[in-house]
């Protein structure tokens, strides 16, 4: 067991994945993986690359990449802004595995210091431009998050692809116990790529190098849409607190705030009997089927996110944006930085609910 | 004297190439082929976007394109996972002095062990002739129709500003105007793979090349376009060499 912040239980789970390379650019509040990669990737026997910008970071580790081994990076929002650009063509292009731990900071912009979810939208849709999806996990703690870099790490390489381990600044910061494997030596990828036969990538180059061959780019982009499904399929992750067979409340909550509202739901439930928390745990994919199991028998479901309403739109879609009992889908959330105590929280949802319940009745009442 | 007289088989393939009449990139590729065949070992490149896509298919060895400007740090992440894997990235001047000189430039300041060849013909010309950061006082592209002005700045000669670096162990400038320069590409290239294979720093080939699609010139007065060059804006030679240096380290 050990003690320390959620930022230096990224990089003892990076090491305990096999991770071979770490490239980044420092940025608030993932500066310190930034440092602790720089002392412990090269103690033991890694590659560690101080980069001049996010762009080659991205860039260093989709190299790293292509080169067979398990690669890294971690930024904000900001950072991830810049990434966009790589992880398209990396990720979406050329199908190449590869790991982003993003600590958010709320704000468009420089934003603010304090803890977001509005990277949510950019994280879930892709990042960069184009028919792209990045799977997204969203760690609620230090040791959630050391169990999603190992786990980003096996993702990504089953299925090809950037996986995103979107944190925020009270994960990134926090400090308390996590467990970790010791550091595993980086194993090298079969590739085929690298030993002169003059392979093509991407794959899309590859198949249309005289540029027009549209038939051959459409059977690329339709193998990258079936493997986009069967991951939509095979990997959707969320977590269920409450009575089985459903309850009168139920909030949906992910990542930090959604242990705020643990702590919040023995106050809820005085209020509503049972009150429950549904948690998905992957952003993309989402985790429609289970959230609308878990809220099939909820009179009142509230979404609280650090954003303005960002997981609302995916809730309120995969609800057909409505509760089972027609009510609509409620939001409360914390903007400018800041996240509830769990009593702030309970207040909220109750105020959200007892609001929806005035104008359902008033409703009736005309 | 080893001549690129007779194409070689290995680069040009059935079909031959799909550059305009007059492009000087095949003259690179023909050269590139026989700079390989002689090194004996999987060359893995790393390919920009530019007219530098038209060699894809050419190319003797595995190749990855990527992202516009970052094809040298692209290729400086696959051989800090693979050091003894010999690794060329080719660009042209648009991703090397433009789009992606940051990614350039620190490429070189860390010194990382890769070649990176730079096709340079003074355009942005795979979207059709605008003006680059390599375009010259006066030239006429598509966005500075009545010719470069100050306005927009200068020639940037990046090869000159990078060379100052420690990092850079060899740097040259060749050009494609004549037969015996064409042959120096050859030689320029083959002393680049050296520096690579010896584990020296950056090794840069840059090459100017005409382009007489989008200089609207005759083939024959692109190459004295080139020549041109050569005496001003892009003196040919060696910018930098500091392979004694390393050796005695």
């Amino acid at each position: 067991m050990r003690f320390g912040t959620g930022n230096r239980a990224v990089v003892d789970a990076a090491l305990a994945a096999g991770c071979k390379l770490f490239a980044g650019y420092p940025v608030t509040p993932a500066t310190e993986i930034l440092e602790a990669a720089a002392s412990e990737f090269p103690r033991h026997g890694r590659v560690f690359v101080p980069a001049e910008g996010e762009m080659a970071a991205i860039s260093l580790v989709g190299g790293g990449s292509l080169g067979g081994y398990r690669c890294m990076t971690a930024t904000s929002g900001l950072g991830l802004s810049l990434m966009a650009e790589g992880l398209s063509f990396y990720s979406g292009m050329t199908e190449l595995p590869g790991v982003i731990v993003v600590q958010q900071r709320w704000g468009p912009g420089d934003g603010s210091l304090g803890p977001g979810q509005d990277c949510y939208q950019q994280a879930t849709r892709g990042v960069g431009h184009g028919d792209l999806s990045l799977i997204v996990l969203a760690p609620k703690s230090v040791q959630e998050l050391a169990d999603h870099v190992g786990l980003a790490f096996e993702l990504a390489d089953r299925h090809h692809m950037f996986v995103l381990v979107l944190g925020d600044q009270i994960v990134a910061m926090t400090s308390e116990q996590y467990r970790v494997g010791e550091p595993a030596e980086p194993v090298r990828r079969v590739t085929g790529f690298g030993r002169g036969d003059r392979v093509i990538l991407p794959e899309l180059v590859a198949v249309d190098e005289k540029a027009g061959d549209f038939d051959a780019l459409e059977a690329v982009a339709r193998r990258w849409e079936a493997k986009y499904r069967q991951v939509r399929s095979q990997e959707q992750r969320a977590e269920y607190t409450g009575p089985a067979g459903g309850c009168d409340l139920l909030v949906v909550a992910q990542g930090s705030l959604a242990r705020v509202a643990e702590c919040a739901l023995p106050e809820l439930s005085r209020l509503w009997p049972g009150a429950s928390l549904f948690r998905p745990v992957t952003l993309w994919p989402f985790p429609a089927d289970a959230l609308g199991e878990a809220a099939s028998r909820a009179r009142h479901v509230v979404v609280a996110e650090l954003s303005m309403g960002q997981m609302h739109a995916d809730v309120a879609a995969a609800l057909a944006g409505r509760s089972p009992h027609g009510r609509e889908v409620g939001l409360v959330n914390w903007l400018g930085g800041r996240s509830p105590t769990p009593s702030q929280f309970a207040q909220r949802v109750a105020e959200c609910v007892a609001g929806s319940s005035r104008e359902t009745s008033r409703a009736g009442a005309r | 004297m080893r001549t690129v007289s007779a194409p070689s088989r290995l680069v040009l393939g059935d079909e031959g190439f799909d550059f305009c009449p007059g492009c000087g990139y095949g003259s690179v590729l023909l050269a590139l082929g026989e700079v390989v065949r002689e090194l004996n070992r999987p060359v893995v490149f790393i390919i920009d976007i530019g007219c530098v896509d038209f060699m894809t298919a050419h190319l003797p060895g595995d190749v990855m394109m990527g992202p516009h400007g970052r094809a040298s740090v692209l290729a400086a992440g696959y051989k800090r996972v693979n050091p003894d894997a010999t690794v060329c990235a080719i660009q042209g001047d648009g991703a090397f002095a433009g789009i992606g000189a940051t990614e350039t430039l620190h490429t070189a300041a860390r010194g990382e062990p890769i070649t990176v060849i730079v096709l340079n013909n003074g355009v942005l010309a795979d979207t059709g002739g605008q003006m680059a950061p390599t375009t010259t006082a006066g030239q006429v592209t598509t966005t500075t129709p009545a010719g470069r002005t100050a306005e927009f700045g200068t020639a940037v000669a990046f090869l000159e500003m990078i060379a100052g670096l420690p990092g850079v162990t060899y740097a040259e400038r060749v050009a494609i105007s004549s037969a015996p320069r064409i042959r120096r590409v050859h030689r320029a290239l083959s002393a680049a793979f050296d520096v690579q294979q010896a584990g020296g720093g950056l090794s840069v080939v840059e090459v100017v090349s005409p382009c007489p699609t989008h200089w609207r010139q005759e083939p024959a007065a692109a190459w004295e376009q080139v020549r041109e060059l050569t005496g001003s804006s892009y003196p040919v030679g060696v910018v930098a060499d500091r392979r004694a240096a390393e050796r005695r380290r």
